[in-house]
């Protein structure tokens, strides 16, 4: 590893001598595929279910861990030295989005919807080389900012929609998560297309270690409700419900992700 | 390569992305920030077979002035006068929530610190014109819950 870190470092340096430089600005279109690493929403789902169990018209689906992929966009700067072999750099700024959600019917006709938008801000640096400027290889390192936010309302029989506080599990929930992702890809430059494809895994660096919870809360610190993963024990005796494991936690939305994108390469 | 314009460029727009992102809070509450009018009250009550029984509509229903005396740039004041109405709401905090879906009046209900709040749903978000509704269970019937369903129109004098 260490060895692999310092060639890393060092390559910048050989190419220095090379009197070939290339690179610029870069605009990207791309799809993150991701799976959260964690399942506390689905937990909420399925104790949500068995809690009302006959009083279900239908009951709520749970989510696929794939839920939260998406298409992205960013812009960046890509260089590369060299003209058969060189080091090669990027830094590219990411935006990616995505709704998606899930909801159960009362024997009432009364219908729970619990809407998911979340929102990814990455920043990524790769570090590589570059074979006759058309095969990149590189491994990076990722700073990702995800805010979830999640609606969980109902809609009464007559249509009307509410996320008042007439019963305390209605809210606006929501969570940030911090991650510093490593992972590694290769790209293909054909002329001023640049095709990568890319993996990455969160690291428990900047982990709040399941501390923080999906949470509706007022900046009055006067209510706040963390989204309960056991819904029963919230409902009948909250005081008892554990803390580190009876709460849907933020951390549970972090995923690991597959990126492929095309990026347009202006100025070299 | 010419390095210089395109690292202008690149920073140019991570500066414009991060000025637009402007607290939708603090918007709002520049938007509310006066008195309103409530011109119309309408007060329904929703059946558990989703019959709905209107109990009240009537137009000009009362006044909501929202000020910024405490200088927080998230929560307002404020000052309600419903007519008919035995209560009065008078220097109370508001605010909406972070996505600007709610609106919460703090102390509506009774003076506790908690079960006092009315939480209403922001149905119309305009700048001279609001629309919100808030609920409460209002009683049973066979089949189950009936829910009472107050939606205020107001508009900005």
């Amino acid at each position: 590893m260490t060895r692999a870190l310092l060639f890393f470092c060092l390559l910048p340096f050989f190419t220095i001598a090379q009197p070939t430089h290339h690179g610029g600005l870069v605009l990207r279109g791309g799809y993150e595929y991701s799976e959260f690493t964690g399942s506390d929403f689905n937990d909420f789902v399925r104790n949500y279910n068995a809690y009302y169990g006959g009083n279900m018209k239908s009951p709520m689906d749970t989510l696929a861990l794939t839920a939260s992929s998406h298409p992205e966009m960013g812009i960046g700067v890509r260089y590369y030295s060299g003209e058969n072999f060189g080091f090669s750099t990027s830094l590219i700024l990411n935006y990616g989005q995505r709704k998606f959600g899930t909801e159960s019917t009362f024997a009432n006709d009364i219908v729970t919807a619990a809407d998911f938008r979340v929102r990814d801000w990455t920043a990524q640096i790769d570090l590589g080389i570059h074979i006759k400027k058309v095969l990149f290889l590189h491994g990076h390192l990722a700073g990702r900012f995800r805010r979830s936010v999640l609606d969980l309302g109902y809609y009464y029989q007559d249509g009307s929609y509410s996320l008042g506080n007439e019963y305390d599990i209605l809210g606006v929930y929501q969570a940030n998560t911090t991650t510093l992702d490593v992972g590694g890809g290769l790209g293909l430059k054909l002329g001023p297309v640049f095709i990568p494809v890319s993996i990455s895994f969160p690291t428990n660096a900047f982990s709040d270690d399941g501390l923080l919870t999906l949470m509706d809360f007022d900046k009055r610190q006067i209510r706040w409700n963390d989204l309960p993963r056991d819904f029963e024990t919230w409902v009948n005796d909250p005081a008892s419900l554990d803390l580190d494991e009876g709460f849907v936690r933020a951390q549970s939305f972090r995923t690991w992700r597959i990126n492929i994108g095309i990026e347009l390469l202006i100025g070299g | 390569m010419q390095r210089s314009p395109y690292f202008l460029l690149l920073g140019l727009l991570v500066t414009l992305l991060l000025v637009g992102c402007r607290d939708k809070q603090i918007r709002f509450s520049h938007r509310m920030e006066g008195t309103w009018e409530i011109t119309r009250e309408v007060i329904t009550l929703i059946k558990p077979d989703g019959s709905t029984e209107t109990t009240v509509d009537r137009e000009n229903a009362g006044v909501l002035e929202l000020n910024d005396d405490n200088d927080d740039k998230f929560f307002l004041n404020y000052n309600l006068t419903v007519d008919g109405s035995n209560y009065s709401w008078v220097n109370l905090p508001f605010q909406c929530d972070e996505e600007r879906k709610r609106v919460l009046f703090y102390y509506f209900y009774c003076d506790d610190i908690f079960g006092c709040d009315m939480i209403a749903t922001i149905e119309e978000d305009k700048p001279r014109r609001q629309q919100w509704s808030f609920f409460r269970q209002s009683g049973s019937e066979p089949g189950g819950t009936v829910h009472r369903k107050v939606t205020w129109v107001l508009e900005k004098m």
